[in-house]
């Protein structure tokens, strides 16, 4: 049987380290990487895009030695029909190529974002892998990059087999 | 064979890291071989904090302290540090706050409720030479919130007195610091600066950092060699700076010098104090920790850390070759030894350590050169 793909899927977060950090506990737990990195973000973001696009991939090539896929996908952020009809088309296609979701809903950015994502997560669960979110010992550590916290104050949390 | 890694303060996090992923969070030791292995303190690595228990208190430091004092050469007993410096270190790194902060606060609090603009006086903190080589601005000032009535001042002679250095230590020295043994002492302390030295060179990057951070004004002065002249200097410097309207707080360890400027008009002396204690138990933040390991470094040269019976790592806060760039960074050297494959759970801490600390040093590396 092919391997599934596996896809990550998350918004931009306020801060780099709310995309980097919960990549790298993953890449660290779970000893694999995914596939493809899908990242919502608004129109604007562009600086901060960059450089989130090169941090993933500095992290990922530093773990496994390759390169992943990153595809992000510009949303008008005060239109939130139009981020739901982009996240329901990114997940029907998911289903019917049958790849794996994980859906990072640890940036807090954007309120709504989450909230379609667990909100969609329902409709489309049989290809749902995980819903994970990084929590911190205290809002301060949000500031640093991961190898700089101390690691047992982070729980990395799935949402998909912790509260079903 | 042993792997070297040089980290600042706070990159240092990727050693411990390192040993929690591990699970060897807990009953860990801080040895100093400089003093025959004396323990420090155990500590356990915790989420929020690191709880350090029996910290050496001055008896037992002594039964290691007077039997080396007594057998090297007096020349060479300024180079051994006493208990007072092992307890300024919990100072330094913010874990105690000397007695008489309290009055600094209630003066701060009255500072913030007059009004510049309705005629309050402007207030002007000057620390005298110990309260930077305590890191008093780090630990406790840097952390006030500013206020535009207060603002820094600093003296030229403090920083000439924190710049004075003596000759470098010699390898012929080192070989005759019997009994102390001499791989130790050479990898440590060779061409590096004297303990009183290195202590001055503490004070000096704080004054350093304070210039950098605040918008303080520096005071040309003199200096001399001769501390009291030096004292004298400081009192008609800031005599002549203040005015009406214009206020010197002026701290400092020193009573001698508090009392002399005690009635000089326009300057609020303030003496701090150390005062002897008997806690053996600390609950310290990351930070705390990482600036206690480190001003124990610079006192002791090699510290080990050991977890049960086995050595984990040896952090050096002074080593032979340690650079100005990593005098200023406050940079530890952490040495992994490679144990005997045939101790295998040793063998594979050991490889765990040493990959885990290179990839997310290499990542930490990447990050910073594009900046990020």
């Amino acid at each position: 049987m092919p391997k599934q793909s596996i896809v990550w899927v998350t918004s931009l977060g306020q801060t780099l380290y709310e995309n980097l950090n919960i990549y790298l506990a993953y890449c660290e737990n779970a000893k694999s990487m995914p596939d493809r990195f899908i990242l919502f973000h608004s129109k604007d973001a562009t600086d901060s895009l960059h450089d989130l696009i090169t941090a993933i991939q500095i992290i990922t090539q530093t773990y496994f030695s390759k390169e992943i896929t990153i595809q992000p996908i510009a949303f008008d952020d005060e239109n939130i029909l139009s981020f739901c009809e982009n996240l329901q088309l990114l997940l029907k296609d998911a289903q019917k190529n049958n790849y794996k979701i994980i859906l990072d809903i640890s940036p807090t950015t954007f309120s709504f974002v989450p909230v379609f994502f667990v909100h969609l997560s329902k409709q489309f669960k049989k290809c749902m892998s995980s819903i994970l979110y990084l929590q911190y010992a205290n809002h301060h550590m949000r500031k640093k990059p991961y190898p700089l916290i101390p690691v047992n104050s982070l729980t990395l949390n799935n949402l998909m087999t912790q509260i079903g | 064979m042993t792997k070297e890694y040089t980290l600042n303060t706070s990159n240092i996090m990727l050693f411990f890291n390192s040993l929690i992923k591990l699970g060897l969070e807990k009953n860990l030791k801080l040895q100093i071989p400089l003093m025959n292995h004396m323990t420090a303190f155990s500590f356990n690595l915790s989420p929020e904090s690191v709880n350090l228990k029996d910290f050496i208190d001055k008896n037992d430091y002594a039964q290691f302290y007077f039997p080396l004092i007594k057998q090297l050469k007096e020349s060479y007993h300024d180079e051994i540090p006493d208990y007072q410096m092992v307890y300024t270190s919990l100072y330094q790194s913010g874990i105690l706050m000397p007695s008489g902060v309290d009055h600094i606060n209630k003066l701060l609090d009255s500072i913030r409720n007059s009004d510049i603009l309705r005629g309050g006086d402007v207030y002007y903190i000057a620390m005298d030479t110990n309260l930077l080589r305590d890191r008093f601005y780090s630990v406790y000032l840097s952390k006030i919130p500013a206020h535009k009535n207060l603002d820094f001042v600093l003296c030229e002679t403090v920083r000439d007195e924190l710049k004075n250095r003596q000759e470098k230590i010699k390898k012929n020295q080192l070989r005759d610091m019997r009994p102390l043994p001499y791989e130790l002492l050479d990898n440590c302390f060779l061409n590096q600066n004297t303990l009183a030295d290195r202590l001055r060179y503490i004070g000096f990057l704080e004054y350093n950092y304070l210039r950098s951070k605040t918008s303080c004004e520096e005071l040309d002065a003199t200096s001399k060699r001769n501390s009291m002249q030096n004292d004298q200097e400081i009192i008609s410097t800031y005599s002549e700076f203040v005015d009406i309207g214009k206020k010197i707080i002026f701290i400092s360890r020193d009573n001698e010098i508090v009392r002399m400027m005690t009635g000089e008009d326009n300057v609020i002396p303030v003496f701090l104090e150390h005062l002897p204690g008997k806690r053996k138990k600390y609950s310290i933040q990351w930070e705390q920790f990482f600036d206690l390991l480190y001003c124990l470094g610079v006192l002791f040269g090699k510290l080990v850390i050991v977890s049960g019976k086995t050595i984990i790592a040896d952090l050096y806060g002074v080593w032979k070759g340690k650079d100005v760039h990593e005098w200023e960074s406050g940079s530890f050297k952490v040495c992994l030894k490679q144990p005997d494959p045939k101790y295998k759970e040793d063998y594979d801490d050991f490889l765990f350590i040493d990959n885990d600390m290179h990839k997310n040093l290499s990542i930490l590396n990447q990050f910073r050169s594009l900046k990020i």
